[in-house]
């Protein structure tokens, strides 16, 4: 089993925007365009968490990357899906996951692994170095795996959403005092810089503001999750749900 | 991790981070490490019970109907364990146990905060809702620990309660023992 590779799968970038049900099942629309337009999205949006879990399912890396192909042209692109959109009601999340295994299950059957030549030929996949993924999420099962990377590519483009905006509005250092507060301490495990502190390093005059602009961005930051998470549950109501649902997920692989 | 990528991060802090979006604005302005604390208790208390090093270890050992006991625990969360009056006592004993090693491992201050909340809070559960003191403290002892604990700016909201349950049945366990 091979457990690591790097992939240049995915086109440019990576991210969740706009992918949720209704764009699923525009990809039923006659026109060829739209259509590519809208399969290429998905790749785009959710290549990262399926190559991964294919590779924790003992996958090497050209396998996984064929799949991961294979069921984006045959699946996504393919009829079922759209059927299965029309049918499904939940979180995208699952719904995807769930596919993916019964394409896993149909190639099995069909032995046809290794052998897809997508109609449209093969979809450029953005380089992905499995090595960069932690060795706590290395030993992770493959669904949780799944969810790891899926939460770690939503995180990413909230991350970048947030401070795009706060450049584009003037708000830099906004950022940079939230990054410090906020961000630093969880994701290099240092001790939160001091109110006191970031006043002094920004020269900003008081304590109050400095705890205003971190509401301002972690408002922002709110936001943007939830419009992101939105686009893959059926109600306002399921968004609070789903992040905790995946905070509970991702805290489980790290106890175990 | 990547740079300008959570790729790589370990996922308990992926969670932390998905947690900022789940605080209230109320956490600014605390205490420097305040907020921290919150987030990181949130996460286990999120986190379902680690049972490969807590429970299904020493399972070949006990054997029978403990497993059985234990199984419809599986799964579930470290908060749901805590602080519902069914919960299995040696499943709190053994979470008691794991918040004590965890609280004795050189990590930061909010790592140790949230073991040590959590070890008081499998002693309470087994105090409010199986009336057993599952440990040697006193309840003196006990009562001065739930009383620092109860409303620290970063504690949960279902800790805090269970807390002050556990609170007043260590005063009156107190004070019969000393009448």
């Amino acid at each position: 089993m091979r457990r690591s590779g790097k992939t240049s799968m995915g086109g440019m970038k990576s991210g969740f925007q706009t992918t949720h049900w209704s764009e699923i099942r525009d990809a039923r629309t006659h026109d060829e365009a739209r259509r590519r337009v809208v399969i290429d999205g998905l790749i785009k949006r959710y290549w990262k968490p399926i190559y991964c879990y294919l590779m924790r399912k003992g996958y090497g890396n050209e396998p996984a990357k064929d799949l991961t192909q294979g069921f984006f042209h045959k699946i996504v692109l393919g009829k079922d899906i759209v059927q299965q959109a029309d049918e499904a009601r939940g979180r995208f999340r699952t719904f995807l996951l769930t596919a993916l295994n019964h394409y896993i299950t149909s190639v099995h059957r069909a032995n046809v692994a290794g052998k897809r030549h997508p109609k449209y030929g093969v979809v450029s996949l953005e380089e992905f170095d499995e090595e960069s993924m932690s060795l706590a999420a290395k030993d992770m099962k493959p669904e949780d795996v799944f969810t790891y990377v899926w939460a770690s590519v939503l995180m990413d483009d909230v991350l970048a959403e947030v401070k795009e905006g706060c450049l584009r509005d003037g708000k830099r250092i906004h950022w940079e005092v939230f990054r410090a507060r906020v961000l630093d301490p969880i994701v290099v495990s240092t001790e939160p810089i001091t109110v006191s502190e970031l006043c002094k390093q920004f020269g900003i005059e008081s304590k109050a503001k400095v705890s205003n602009m971190i509401v301002t961005v972690k408002r922002r930051f709110q936001a943007a999750m939830s419009c992101r998470v939105r686009q893959h549950v059926d109600s306002d109501e399921e968004v609070k749900q789903e992040i905790q649902d995946l905070m509970k997920i991702l805290s489980k692989s790290y106890a175990s | 991790m990547r740079k300008n990528s959570t790729l790589g991060l370990n996922p308990e802090s992926l969670a932390r981070l998905l947690g900022i979006s789940l605080y209230s604005d109320s956490d600014e302005g605390k205490d420097n490490s305040t907020h921290t604390t919150a987030q990181l208790l949130k996460a286990r208390l999120a986190g379902t019970l680690p049972l490969d090093t807590t429970v299904v270890e020493e399972l070949p050992a006990i054997l029978g109907q403990l497993r059985k006991d234990l199984m419809p625990f599986g799964g579930r969360t470290l908060g749901e364990v805590v602080t519902d009056p069914k919960s299995d006592l040696g499943v709190i004993k053994k979470i008691r146990r794991h918040a004590k090693k965890m609280a004795s491992r050189k990590r930061s201050e909010a790592d140790r905060a949230v073991a040590v909340a959590i070890y008081y809070a499998a002693i309470a559960s087994a105090l409010v809702f199986h009336d057993m003191k599952i440990t040697t403290h006193s309840y003196e002892s006990l009562e001065a620990s739930f009383a620092k604990l109860i409303n620290k700016p970063w504690m949960s909201t279902e800790l805090n309660r269970l807390f002050v349950q556990a609170l007043k049945l260590c005063q009156k366990k107190g004070h019969k023992s000393k009448s």
